[in-house]
């Protein structure tokens, strides 16, 4: 049978394909929270890889000019709890009060401090400027994101 | 203005809805007064659609506020040619610039057509309306860009500062050029599967249309990287964002779709294969629209949370399951004409090409989607990044380029050892050659090792190629070899154009391998007038300038670059504070030569008041120039490809040597 030995080298690459993505995946995977979310878990999670989203709370930034140093507090919208994060390395334009931002590193319990390897902060969008509605004393983004 | 455009997008909704009825019934009824009627449905839809572009363009060159669109895209005091390409600034209007293109690609189909494919036609006809009808709904009832505020507007608020550039000025039409082009195929192959004309020539007819779209999209993905590396600052062109992958995909599976097409029309094989692969390349660039546009996965570039994701998902089901149906209704008839015989064929080198592309594109989708699919199985979001992708895509990429390379070399049907001897010998040498000459230069890590022998590999076959091409005509036709080697090429464009191609491929490979593997970057925090040493280069802080214009006031560090004792260049990386946009932007300088490209950031200037201080990040990225270059390379293949081959001339005589035998495609 002439097809068998295709059959056979096709599953060969499928097996090489999916053992990449698995491995892939173990060594990059990181859990995703929001801010509440992370609290709520930080005492199983600290030092641990982990994506946390939120907001910047307005006024906490706080630049350390040597080496693109920063420290602020990151709050997620309809809940008052707060995380601090500091961080180092790049620092990208839309990063700025109340912007939408993804860090990425590990919670340190006993500092309780989340030290981000990775500051993401939303681009600016060409599509649909969104307008949420806003918790009181955080001013209107002219620029939703 | 606002009244005729909103009911131009009503006209056309009722139009295409009419059409692809019409089209429908036409092909049952075999009516050709029905299909024609549906075809010039298609033209008139195109007539109309226009006018309403039109009176959007008036309506931003007016600075009308009224309009929603306008008051959120431009502003009074934007230069005319943003206020001209704040049309595809948003989604309302990228959505109407789809449809438009779509419109005008029909078009150009159905009159291409007029007396060709004519059973195909009625059900590829419908097709393309059907898709068109999908943007008309969306248009009229969820994103309307005639939608009117309840007050005119003072001002707008403008386009933001970060996409006024050339590349978002290209960027956007370019990708959707691309994405659209792909629908014509595959209404094409809608086409010849309704109508069970089965044969290749469907695949004549969009080979050109694949490629055009592909030409675009190879572009389009190119200007998204190309501005991400100039704009944001991170010194990088590529993150593996879902937005970005999002464009990456269909890439991928329109380059499979137009490797195995060939295939198709030299050896009869591969037809079903085909028709997975343009219903693939089709669902992926609405998947890919879909996912950045209704926020479902969160990206750096957040695409506003619209309410269009439903209507997306319900064309991506019905689509696809219509689209399945129909190739399996009729895979008994899809059978190849002649099995593969060997893996040491041709052939089977093109169906590995296939699975690696396939392959790719999973893993990337894999990668794209993991956040929703873990939250669906384990209620946890989990998300990959970067490492994933990379891992996962280069050990494939690395086949797919080694496959290049030995793809030409390998006989059709079956190759011998013979075979083999006589051609890797030269190519595998001067593999191994510029991998030693690069370990000379101290690379001794084995995966850039191992992409650089690669390349030296596959540059190697495709010279050699047109070398033997060139000197096997000579023996025809005593010319001198550059007259051999022009001939050669103009006459087999297909397959020359291709090597061409696979040049600038390399390129590119190079181009990323050394500038992923070899940057290198630092931050220094200097005085005025101070210098600093980085890599090869001398930079001096000479002064800190601000400026005030009407839209933004602009911080300007002036730094001069020297380089072994002799002052070659000055850069002014700076930040713009923006009056309308709180952000700051900063702008990086690149000193760009082919070898490295010197990136510097004006970082922070926090200190610059107190102690004069300021804050540069600089990165040395090598080869970046070849990724741009060797996309070029690959624009300007597919475009010569687009050429027809030249009539081959009487002299040539009727027994042709090996290496030009009839026509060959590949």
């Amino acid at each position: 049978m002439p097809h068998l030995k295709f059959i056979v080298v096709g599953i060969l690459i499928a097996g090489a394909v999916s053992y990449l993505m698995f491995s892939g995946v173990n060594d990059s995977m990181v859990y995703y929270y929001t801010v509440s979310e992370m609290l709520d878990k930080s005492s199983e999670i600290s030092g641990d890889g982990v994506r946390v989203s939120g907001h910047v709370f307005s006024g906490t930034i706080q630049h350390y000019g040597e080496q693109a140093k920063v420290e602020f507090s990151m709050f997620e919208r309809g809940t008052n709890q707060i995380l601090p994060v500091v961080y180092q390395g790049i620092i990208p334009d839309t990063f700025k009060d109340n912007s939408e931002v993804v860090v990425e590193g590990a919670y340190d319990s006993n500092e309780e401090i989340f030290q981000a390897t990775v500051l993401l902060a939303k681009c600016p969008s060409k599509y649909e400027a969104l307008e949420e509605e806003h918790p009181e004393s955080i001013p209107i983004e002219k620029y939703a994101n | 203005m606002i009244e005729l455009g909103y009911y131009c997008l009503i006209a056309s909704l009722l139009l295409c809805s009419y059409g692809a009825i019409a089209a429908t019934i036409g092909g049952m009824r075999r009516s050709l007064p029905l299909v024609r009627s549906a075809e010039n449905a298609v033209l008139a839809h195109f007539a109309i659609l226009s006018i309403a572009s039109v009176c959007l363009w008036y309506l931003l060159l007016t600075d009308d506020f009224l309009v929603e669109y306008v008051a959120s895209y431009s502003a009074r005091d934007i230069p005319t040619a943003y206020k001209f390409t704040a049309f595809w600034g948003g989604q309302k209007g990228s959505l109407l610039l789809w449809a438009m293109v779509l419109s005008l690609f029909s078009c150009i189909a159905v009159i291409q057509n007029r007396n060709k494919n004519r059973d195909l036609m009625p059900y590829t006809t419908a097709v393309l309306l059907a898709t068109i009808l999908f943007f008309m709904v969306l248009l009229n009832f969820a994103t309307n860009p005639f939608d009117t505020l309840e007050v005119r507007a003072v001002d707008g608020r403008g386009l933001n500062p970060l996409l006024q550039n050339i590349y978002m000025i290209i960027h956007p039409p370019c990708l959707f050029l691309g994405y659209v082009g792909l629908t014509i195929p595959f209404a094409f192959a809608m086409g010849a599967l309704i109508s069970g004309k089965l044969d290749t020539s469907w695949v004549h007819t969009v080979r050109k249309w694949t490629l055009v779209a592909w030409i675009f999209l190879t572009f389009g993905v190119t200007l998204g990287g190309a501005w991400a590396y100039e704009e944001l600052g991170w010194g990088g062109y590529w993150a593996w964002d879902p937005v970005e992958n999002a464009s990456f995909m269909p890439w991928l599976i329109a380059t499979a779709f137009l490797h195995s097409i060939m295939i198709t029309e030299k050896k009869g094989m591969l037809k079903l294969w085909n028709f997975i692969l343009i219903l693939l390349a089709f669902e992926l660039t609405i998947f890919g629209t879909f996912i950045t546009r209704s926020g479902i996965i969160s990206s750096v570039h957040s695409f506003a949370l619209s309410d269009i994701g439903p209507f997306f998902v319900v064309f991506l089901a019905i689509s696809t399951l219509f689209g399945m149906f129909w190739i399996f209704y009729r895979s008994k008839d899809l059978r190849s004409e002649k099995r593969m015989r060997s893996f040491l064929s041709r052939e089977a080198s093109f169906l590995l090409n296939n699975l690696l592309f396939v392959s790719i594109c999973f893993a990337i989708f894999w990668g794209t989607v993991f956040p929703i699919l873990s939250e669906w199985v384990t209620g946890e979001k989990i998300t990959v990044s970067t490492p994933f992708f990379n891992q996962v895509t280069m050990p494939l990429g690395l086949a797919l380029l080694v496959l290049t390379g030995i793809c030409p070399l390998i006989a059709w049907r079956k190759a011998s050892l013979k075979n083999f001897q006589r051609n890797f010998l030269i190519p595998l040498t001067a593999g191994l050659f510029s991998g030693g000459i690069v370990a000379l230069f101290g690379i001794l890590d084995w995966i850039p090792l191992l992409f650089f022998s690669a390349s030296g590999f596959v540059a190697t076959t495709m010279f050699y190629e047109f070398y033997k091409g060139s000197r096997a005509r000579q023996t025809i036709r005593p010319t001198s070899f550059w007259v051999a080697l022009l001939d050669l090429t103009l006459m087999n464009k297909r397959r020359y154009g291709g090597f061409i191609i696979h040049l600038g491929v390399v390129l590119v490979f190079v181009g990323i391998i050394a500038s992923s593997f070899f940057s290198v970057e630092q931050f220094f925090t200097v005085r005025q007038g101070e210098q600093f040493g980085f890599g090869d280069y001398q930079l001096k802080f000479q002064s800190l300038i601000e400026k005030k214009d009407p839209e933004k006031d602009v911080v300007q560090a002036h730094v001069e670059v020297w380089k072994h004792g002799k002052k070659i260049d000055e850069l002014f990386p700076r930040k713009d504070f923006h009056h309308k946009s709180e952000q700051p932007m900063t702008e990086v300088r690149i000193r760009s030569t082919f070898k490295e490209d010197l990136y510097l950031v004006l970082s922070d200037i926090s200190k610059w008041n107190k102690e004069k201080q300021a804050t540069f990040h600089v990165f040395v990225n090598p080869l970046v120039q070849a990724i741009w270059i060797g996309i070029g390379v690959m624009v300007m293949g597919g475009i010569f490809v687009l050429f027809p081959d030249t009539k081959r001339s009487q002299s040539v005589g009727p027994k042709k040597p090996q290496e030009e035998s009839s026509n060959e495609i590949v």
